[in-house]
């Protein structure tokens, strides 16, 4: 099964194709947050490079998010119209879970770590068990603290993910975990689209695979708009 | 790029996409003209809650609503993507998250299907309704674009050629509209509710200023008429006074609409245009079609004002907007085309 893969959460989209070898290509967009300008190019590229045409995919692949909010809707949609057109169904693979997968021989707790701004983290984490993606703990919008408390004392814990590029969060995870606390370099700790074609390709050989109308992004938040509501509400209560 | 011939080798059939605002829309144009289905999926109702539209819903929304809506359009038009001859998609101006996921789908369906993409400018799109209501209409004329955003009047010299003569200097005439609603307590969205209350009032009731700035400007302003029904309102509160609420929205919408319309005639009857071009939400606006029809009546020129369904936001006008790019040989924005908050006309 040949899968095209997309990968826009980030400040970097990525594209990639899995064969049906199960080799990977990739290529990885140099604009910062440009990407429904570069989306599309960078398929033509990954496509070109593997010397493949669009018609000879038979499944597409996005990270669903969390992540930009922005970013999610434009890999999104782009992978929504891409399926509608060749007629083939889409995984919506969870980023901080394909993410992971990078740092499966780390030998710890892998710990994907986004920035979600007002003081929360998107955060998960995993181990690597033989050939199991264990969870430690689900995907969520996470106080920095509560990441903290679940980790603290389960040994080594590689930190991977934008979060990790923010001091004060950084800061925070180095204080409470100590010696125990790894991260990822710089060059590896954002998401790219290799995983999402590894993980994609599961999803798809599975049959979690599914049609361009019921794919799903996941913000793990609501809107501002819908929150203060809420709130309002509450209060009126 | 070259034209290539169309698929059917007769009509040029268009794809095409709105989503710049809280309106999902898809709808399938033949040659620019004729308009095989058109359909809106209307967020009005989730907004209304907030009183306004949010962007960050009305982006989700778009996101769940675009594919089916698609597919619906496909299926009123009886045709399927293989018969599509290029894409039509609004990229500019609105509101940047809402664009994104019209661009971002008819990127995508531009590439997968090959066939070429148009970005089309929503306003353009607007004035482009009026050759689906008009089957007989050509530039040049003048038009008047109304809407939530806009307010702006253009001397259209060709099907791609605009010069943008005048433009409000503060609030847009629906802005201005809405406003107004809002302090009358009529609810969201406020321009339509207005427009029906004042049918009960009298327009002559109360005088609100009618701000023509320069003699020879063509640019409008609409805070200082708004402020002055908000002055009167606390005038009249300050005073325990009664308010007649009906008065106050027809002697409004008076004094907007009558701004409107001597200016586009004005304008008409500088450049020696015989055709004066209604668009835009506020378009459906019944006190400026009356007046506006009246003016024209007296000064021998004609009025075209699109049915309401075409003057609010839809993909048909972008299918028009689009065909006209396309025909004068823009046959094709690359595959890095992006979306824009705000652009020239
Ligand atoms: N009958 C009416 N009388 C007055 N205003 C009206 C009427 N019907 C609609 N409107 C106003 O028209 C506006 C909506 O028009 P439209 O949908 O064209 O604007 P928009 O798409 O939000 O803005 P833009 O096209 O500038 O981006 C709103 O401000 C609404 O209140
Ligand atoms: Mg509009």
């Amino acid at each position: 099964m040949n899968i095209l893969a997309i990968e826009t959460t980030a400040a970097f989209a990525s594209a990639a194709i899995i064969d049906k070898d199960e080799f990977v290509h990739e290529v990885i967009s140099e604009g910062n947050f440009t990407h429904l300008q570069n989306l599309i190019p960078l398929v033509d590229q990954v496509l070109e490079e593997c010397d493949m045409k669009l018609s000879q995919i038979e499944g597409i692949a996005v990270s669903r998010g969390p992540g930009s909010f922005t970013g999610i809707r434009i890999g999104m949609s782009t992978a929504k119209a891409l399926a509608q057109a060749l007629n083939v169904k889409v995984a919506e693979v969870p980023t901080l879970k394909a993410m992971a997968l990078n740092f499966y021989n780390f030998g710890g707790i892998v710990c994907p770590i986004l920035d979600a701004r007002r003081n929360q983290v998107y955060s998960a984490a995993y181990t690597f068990e033989e050939d199991e993606q264990v969870e430690l703990y689900p995907e969520g919008a996470y106080f920095l603290d509560e990441v903290i408390e679940k980790l603290a004392g389960k040994g080594p814990v590689i930190f991977i993910g934008d979060g990790v590029s923010n001091d004060a969060i950084r800061n925070g995870l180095e204080g409470a975990i100590g010696r125990e606390a790894f991260f990822a370099a710089s060059d590896k700790r954002i998401q790219t689209a290799e995983m999402v074609a590894v993980l994609g390709l599961e999803i798809h050989k599975a049959g979690g695979a599914v049609s361009y109308v019921e794919a799903q992004p996941e913000y793990l938040r609501k809107s501002e708009a819908e929150r203060n509501l809420e709130l309002k509400k509450c209060g009126q209560k | 790029m070259k034209l290539r011939p169309p698929k059917n080798g007769k009509e040029y059939i268009c794809l095409a996409i709105e989503s710049s605002c809280d309106e999902t829309s898809a709808a399938v144009v033949v040659n620019g003209r004729k308009v095989l289905s058109n359909i809106i999926s209307s967020q009005i109702d989730i907004h209304k809650e907030y009183g306004g539209v949010v962007p960050e819903i009305a982006s989700r929304h778009h996101l769940n609503n675009i594919n089916p809506v698609i597919d619906e359009a496909l299926e009123e038009a009886g045709i399927g993507f293989k018969d599509i001859d290029f894409i039509g998609v609004t990229n500019r101006p609105g509101l940047i998250g809402a664009l994104l996921i019209g661009t971002a789908t008819a990127k995508a369906l531009a590439y997968a299907l090959d066939v070429p993409l148009i970005g089309v400018h929503h306003i353009r799109g607007h004035i482009c309704a009026n050759y689906i209501a008009y089957p007989e209409l050509e530039p040049p004329f003048t038009s008047l674009i109304v809407s939530g955003g806009h307010s702006t009047l253009a001397d259209v010299k060709g099907y791609n050629e605009y010069e943008i003569v005048g433009q409000t200097r503060d609030d847009a005439a629906g802005e201005a509209f809405d406003k107004v609603a809002r302090v009358l307590g009529l609810g969201y969205p406020g321009g339509p509710l207005l427009d029906k209350l004042a049918k009960e009032g009298d327009p002559e009731a109360i005088h609100f200023k009618r701000v023509y700035l320069e003699n020879d400007s063509y640019d409008f302003s609409f805070s200082g008429t708004k402020t002055g029904v908000l002055n009167y309102l606390n005038g009249k509160r300050q005073k325990k006074e009664p308010v007649n609420d009906a008065d106050v929205a027809a002697s409004f919408q008076a004094a907007v609409v009558e701004v409107l319309v001597n200016k586009s005639i004005r304008l008409a009857k500088e450049r020696g245009r015989d055709k004066i071009v209604l668009a835009g939400g506020v378009a459906a606006n019944s006190c400026l079609r009356k007046t506006m029809e009246e003016k024209c009546r007296e000064n021998g020129i004609k009025l075209c004002m699109p049915p309401l369904i075409l003057c609010t936001d839809n993909a048909a006008m972008i299918g028009a907007a689009a065909y006209y790019e396309f025909m004068e040989g823009n046959c094709g924005d690359g595959m890095d085309l992006d979306a824009y908050a705000t652009a020239a006309l």
